[in-house]
């Protein structure tokens, strides 16, 4: 591996000082002169239509600025999902009926939050109630309640905007499908003709939630006078939160700004343009005054986003020495009463699992059904979580039955490094093999394995991609010298805890020969930023970060070929180091940087050394992989994960004691050694909650559970010894080798601890979270 | 009806109108700018909103700000002195205890807590003294260590 | 009118702040039903921001100096002032010493932060089916002492609870004391649980135990306190019955536990529930029959 000065040391993070003294500034935290206070008035129907609403007593209240109901924003609609073939379904509020219980129907301005509250009770209106209904093998059956019928397109599409020479046109809905997916390859009936042992198994996932510390929340700020929206607002990539806000405001993109706050924590639930954003644009721009929504955490549970639930039947076909030969995936995605991301999550629940094992006959079959309930968006791996919880502890089961060890059977069905996958991509590198090897060692496999005594270890992979295309498919960044020699980095990337302030810091230092302290970092504005990749496409680091590696070598270029003039040498016979540049045969003749500076603006017409830098997520694919058909180029470069998990039951009261996780991740390289391990760490945790603790409880469509009194996410207690093993890979198409961390991991330890605790006391629990009663109820039915 | 109260918060004392609903975090972060104490959850389950009442870790959450009067309040604001980083707060720094920054007002001021009344705790004891305030990021293993390396210092300083 | 169930909001209150145990039962009494006595206030504003309760005056007792004491003589028993914070009643270490269970539980409740504004009497008063330091209580036979404006009465603490989040507190009385005498000789106690969900959580069984030995295996007395399996705190009187003045065996302590179950009346999650008081009961006897035979 190349010696690195800055990259892959554990540099202190650059936002840490600011985050620990309170001067971090979150979109709660901003404050506007003449600031109104926006709040909802949510349906507290699962399905019904709306009669009449009459907002005349609330618009005469004192304080009330402005009330809007769903005919000032009739016909505005956006989506997560709107392409030609699934046109965008949402609105900011409703209609003509509303769908799950907290959408949106009316919403008020005030000059105070209380005030705003008063005015919502003020607001009367006359629902007629309609069947709903909340299953959804239920609602695809012929005579279930319809809750959409047709899809009717805005005159584009995003894709249409983007580029896609292809109108979107009305969609049907039949039986509440929202959603198809379906990919295959090889033969697979002749594929469980070749097996051994065929086993059929049904999982079910429910919807769980991101439970970011800061919750969701918008500053909304119109000018009329230069009909310019200022935005702050909590986000993963501000590109796609920017267009949406242009298209349903109308507004030119770029008269739409967002502005620079850190994130309190985002895991996937803070990507798609949420009503309550487009409502608070809305209401800035009908009262001429800032607006500024924050929303409960009885709101977030209910009436923004949580994670997928799923049911999946794997039926995987075998060979006796434990050869995968076919297997066959049904996905039910109940997607809520609206898309969502379902579409995605089906797709990349196939797309992230197809790099783990290679299964020559393979058929997956999916579909998003609309139910009315809340809607589902991405959350930290965005359906590989769902889908490893089936497919390994399916393989850890084939394994136990035919006498084969489950570490060795995972190995067994691996990829190699230079396998193509059938879309086309590349596994360059493909550090899984080491990332189980080392996890099952951390948990002392060997000797833990099969001791069935209450304690026992098992094991769970992950994988997933390192960008993806999705406009605007590219990441772009500037990077000037400043007089004093320093530099000053230019990249929309926003900084929601993952460190990417510090590691794009890092990596512009290093090509500099600086420090990270002497990189001033302009970032995740869209007004000062060249155009950003959006963070949540899994690029942060390879493809972000390659963008930044160029535009600090242009820099670098720039400054060479100026001190070579300089210095009356060549290039190839210089080096940099601490902001000089020294003729390596002549230590002596050297320049600092800002010597340079002054020497290129007297000596070369005022050129003031600023570099560019931007590089494509995926050369080859102009618009997007097929997510109906999984065909098409996806990535360029996989990340893996392995997690192991040991664990100790308590057969009288069902209690699971996780003792200890081990998290492998083959992330490429480690630009920050520290930030991964905070990665890894981070997604034990989460993956501790996933499979023990967290559910979103919904009951007739009402969340019952929409406090964090109820909902309960791991605490210090819980927390086990959580051992991080990183595997780096150097994978060719990343900057210094890096691929993705920080999502993928998350997926791989549900499965880890299902497999242990079946290692423990043999009870098998298809589905989660794993009770107490769970396991209970599975040792009851063991003994019969 | 606004009532006039005084509060004294990280040494300074101010004099407020509020009504007595007003709660302290909202006092703190809106009347008096204080915006480093953090809103959560609404319900005291996440220790956001965690300050300091003389030296005792309450939630401002579920504190009235008239209720606060005639003590000393601490919050994050108030941990440095002079430019220089209170040794939890430089600790939190070097070990990568940070990472979306949410949770981290709150649990600085309940780790100052534990070490103000027990200098030398255990990992059990860090973990118990910080087992209410909720952090979805880090998964507490570096926070832990930076509690036990502050701690650690303060003992080899001494 | 619109439910806002997910929009929490404090209506407006007058703050009256009383000097003295007399003025603070004045104001309550004058205020009879629009009125609420605020101590630590975590519970309190909670149910108002739920909107559950909407007091036009919060009658703060927080200032009444004589309120806040824990007192200890082996003649008079425990004495405990209502304002006791529950930090100072877990970590108390004359507490600690002789009333373990009561220290225990105490530090069960809430979190840290919350330990440290709630109070002992604030606890009590709420009254919810699983407020953790009442089994305690009850197996500590506890009196509370009752003070209003016209006069003084000391209630039983089993005879305190009527309903969830019921008390036989009067709207303008005021909880002043809790008394709990010195256990007999040869007595200890713990107190067990499990949580909802995660281990910093709400209880979902409690189990105190107060068990007095007549010789290393005969038990004289055992009294078992339950919260969270009932719409109040209970005692397992008929489970109680059957150790009472028998020989501790694990046969006879499994029995017990099992009539503990029995008695329980559990609404949510009722089947666990019951299973689980069977099984704290049990463990709690024997981690109890341990420490007496050390």
């Amino acid at each position: 591996m190349a010696e690195h000065k800055v990259v892959g040391k554990p540099v202190l993070r650059v936002d840490a000082k600011s985050k620990a003294t309170g001067g971090a500034k979150y979109t709660t935290d901003i404050v506007l002169p003449r600031m109104l206070h926006g709040k909802i008035l949510r349906s507290p129907y699962p399905h019904a239509r709306i009669v009449k609403i009459d907002t005349s007593k609330a618009e005469r209240m004192p304080g009330v600025e402005a009330v809007i109901t769903g005919k000032d924003t009739a016909g505005i609609r956006f989506g997560f999902v709107d392409t030609p073939r699934y046109p965008a379904d949402e609105h900011p509020l409703a209609e003509d009926k509303v769908c799950y219980i907290g959408e949106g129907v009316a919403a008020v301005a005030a000059i105070d939050e209380d005030t705003a509250i008063e005015a919502l009770k003020l607001i009367e209106v006359k629902y007629e109630e309609l069947p709903a209904v909340f299953d959804p093998e239920e609602a695809m059956k012929d005579g279930a309640p319809k809750i959409h019928e047709i899809i009717i397109p805005a005159k584009t599409c995003a894709w249409e905007d983007w580029g896609v020479p292809r109108k979107a046109k009305p969609l049907e809905i039949k039986n509440n499908i929202a959603t198809t997916l379906n990919v295959s390859h090889g033969d697979i009936e002749q594929g469980f003709r070749e097996s051994d042992y065929i086993r059929e198994d049904r999982f079910f996932i429910p919807t769980n939630a991101h439970v970011c510390l800061e919750p969701h929340d918008i500053l909304a700020s119109y000018d009329p006078f230069y009909q310019k929206l200022d935005v702050w607002l909590g986000h993963m990539g501000y590109e796609l939160k920017r267009y949406w806000l242009a298209k349903t405001l109308g507004l030119p993109i770029a008269k739409v700004r967002t502005h620079n706050v850190y994130v309190g924590g985002a895991f996937g639930g803070k990507v798609t343009i949420f009503p309550y954003e487009v409502i608070a644009g809305f209401l800035s721009m009908k009262t001429g005054r800032p607006v500024k929504m924050v929303l409960t955490r009885h709101e977030v549970f209910a009436a923004t986003c949580s994670d997928h639930r799923m049911i999946v039947e794997v039926k995987t076909g075998v060979k006796r020495d434990g050869t995968i030969m076919a297997q066959e995936i049904k996905m039910i995605n109940d997607c809520g009463g609206y898309r969502g991301s379902s579409p995605v999550v089906m797709f990349l629940s196939y797309s992230y699992s197809k790099p783990i094992y290679n299964v020559p006959n393979i058929k997956y079959e999916g579909k998003g059904v609309y139910t009315n309930k809340m809607i589902g968006h991405p959350k930290r791996g965005h359906g590989l979580n769902q889908i490893r919880f089936a497919l390994d502890s399916q393989v850890d089961m084939i394994a136990r039955e035919l006498g084969l060890d489950t570490v060795e059977m995972m190995l067994k069905n691996l990829y190699k490094p230079g396998d193509v996958l059938p879309n086309g991509d590349i596994l360059y590198t493909y550090g899984l093999p080491e990332c189980i090897r080392k996890v099952a060692e951390a948990v002392d496999w060997k000797n833990k394995r099969g001791k069935h005594n209450g304690r026992g270890v098992g094991i769970g992979l992950g994988a997933g991609d390192s960008g993806l295309p999705y406009w605007p498919f590219a990441a772009a960044a500037i990077v000037r010298l400043n007089h004093d020699g320093t530099a000053t980095l230019y990249n929309g990337a926003v900084e929601f805890g993952q460190g990417s302030d510090t590691i794009l810091c890092q990596i512009a230092a290093e090509e500099l020969g600086m420090q990270t302290e002497d990189i001033t970092l302009i970032s995740n504005d869209s007004e000062l930023c060249p155009m950003d990749y959006n963070n949540w496409l899994s690029g942060g680091a390879k493809v972000t970060g390659e963008a930044v590696k160029r535009a600090a070598i242009d820099v670098r270029m720039q400054l060479t070929e100026c001190a070579a003039m300089a210095l009356e040498t060549k290039a190839e016979e210089l080096e940099i180091k601490d902001r000089h540049i020294y003729v390596k045969s002549d230590p002596e003749k050297k320049m600092a940087f800002d010597e340079i500076l002054r020497y290129s603006i007297q000596k070369r017409h005022g050129d003031c050394i600023i570099g560019k830098g931007y590089v494509k997520a995926v050369d080859e694919v102009e618009f997007y992989p097929s997510i109906s058909k999984g065909t098409g180029r996806f990535t360029e470069a996989y990340a893996f994960s392995a997690t192991a998990a040991e664990v100790e039951v308590d057969q009288e009261t069902g209690r699971v004691k996780v003792l200890k996780l081990a998290v492998a991740d083959d992330c490429g390289f480690d630009i920050n050694p520290v930030n991964v391990e905070g990665q890894l760490e981070s997604q034990g945790a989460m993956g501790l909650g996933d499979t023990l603790f967290e559910e979103v409880l919904i009951e007739e469509g009402k969340v019952t559970n929409p406090t964090l009194a109820d909902y309960k996410i791991p605490g210090t207690i819980d927390m086990p010894e959580i051992e991080t093993i990183s595997v780096q890979t150097v994978d060719p198409k990343g900057p210094y080798g890096a691929k993705e961390v920080g999502e993928f991991a998350r997926g791989s330890v549900p499965p880890a601890i299902a497999n242990a605790i079946f290692d423990a006391i043999g009870a098998r629990i298809y589905s989660l979270p794993i009770t107490p009663e769970k396991i209970l109820e599975a040792l009851k039915n063991k003994k019969k | 009806m606004k009532q006039l109260i005084k509060l004294r918060v990280n040494g300074e004392s101010y004099e407020l109108q509020v009504e007595p609903k007003r709660l302290l975090v909202d006092v703190l972060r809106d009347n008096l700018g204080l915006t480093g104490t953090k809103k959560a959850c609404e319900f005291g389950n996440c220790g956001s909103c965690t300050v300091l009442i003389n030296g005792t870790p309450v939630l401002s959450c579920l504190t009235l700000a008239i209720e606060a009067q005639g003590k000393d309040i601490l919050t994050v604001e108030g941990l440095a002195r002079n430019g220089q980083l209170h040794p939890l707060q430089q600790a939190f720094v070097e070990h990568g205890a940070i990472q979306c920054g949410f949770c981290t007002p709150g649990m600085l001021l309940s780790a100052k807590a534990l070490l103000d009344e027990n200098p030398q705790p255990t990992k059990a004891e860090i973990k118990e003294a910080l087992s209410g305030n909720l952090c979805r990021c880090t998964g507490y293993a570096k926070i832990i260590k930076a509690v036990e390396a502050a701690a650690q210092k303060t003992k080899e300083e001494k | 009118m619109a439910d806002l169930d997910y929009l929490p909001a404090l209506s407006s209150f007058d703050y009256l702040i009383p000097k003295t145990i007399k003025e603070a039962c004045s104001l309550l009494s004058k205020h009879k039903g629009k009125a609420e006595a605020i101590a630590g206030g975590t519970d309190l504003l909670v149910s108002m921001l739920k909107r559950q309760i909407s007091p036009k005056y919060l009658v703060s007792i927080k200032a009444i100096p004589e309120l806040d004491y824990i007192h200890y003589s082996q003649k008079d028993g425990l004495k405990i002032g209502a304002l006791a914070t529950l930090k100072s009643i877990a970590t108390s270490p004359i507490i600690k010493d002789k009333f373990g269970l009561l220290a225990t539980s105490c530090n069960k409740i809430g979190t840290p932060q919350v330990r440290n504004m709630g109070t002992i009497g604030g606890n009590i008063c709420k009254a919810g089916p699983s407020q953790d330091s009442i089994p305690a209580l009850l197996v500590l036979e506890a009196k509370l002492k009752l003070v209003s404006l016209k006069k003084e009465r000391v209630v039983p603490i089993d005879k305190f609870f009527i309903a969830p989040f019921q008390t036989a507190l009067d709207k303008a009385e005021l909880l002043t004391e809790i008394q709990i005498p010195t256990p007999p000789p040869r007595s200890s106690g713990c107190y067990q649980w499990i949580t909802k969900i995660t281990e910093a959580d709400e209880t979902l069984v409690g189990v105190a135990i107060l068990m007095t030995l007549e010789t290393d295996s005969i038990c004289k007395d055992i009294k078992i306190g339950l919260c969270s399996v009932a719409p109040t705190p209970m005692r397992a009187r008929k489970a109680e019955e059957v150790l009472r003045g028998k020989k501790l065996e694990s046969k006879l302590i499994e029995q017990a536990a099992q009539v503990a179950a029995e008695e329980t009346k559990p609404r949510s999650r009722a089947d666990y529930r019951r299973q689980m008081t069977s099984v704290l009961v049990k463990r709690a006897i024997n981690e109890v029959w341990q420490k007496l035979r050390r």
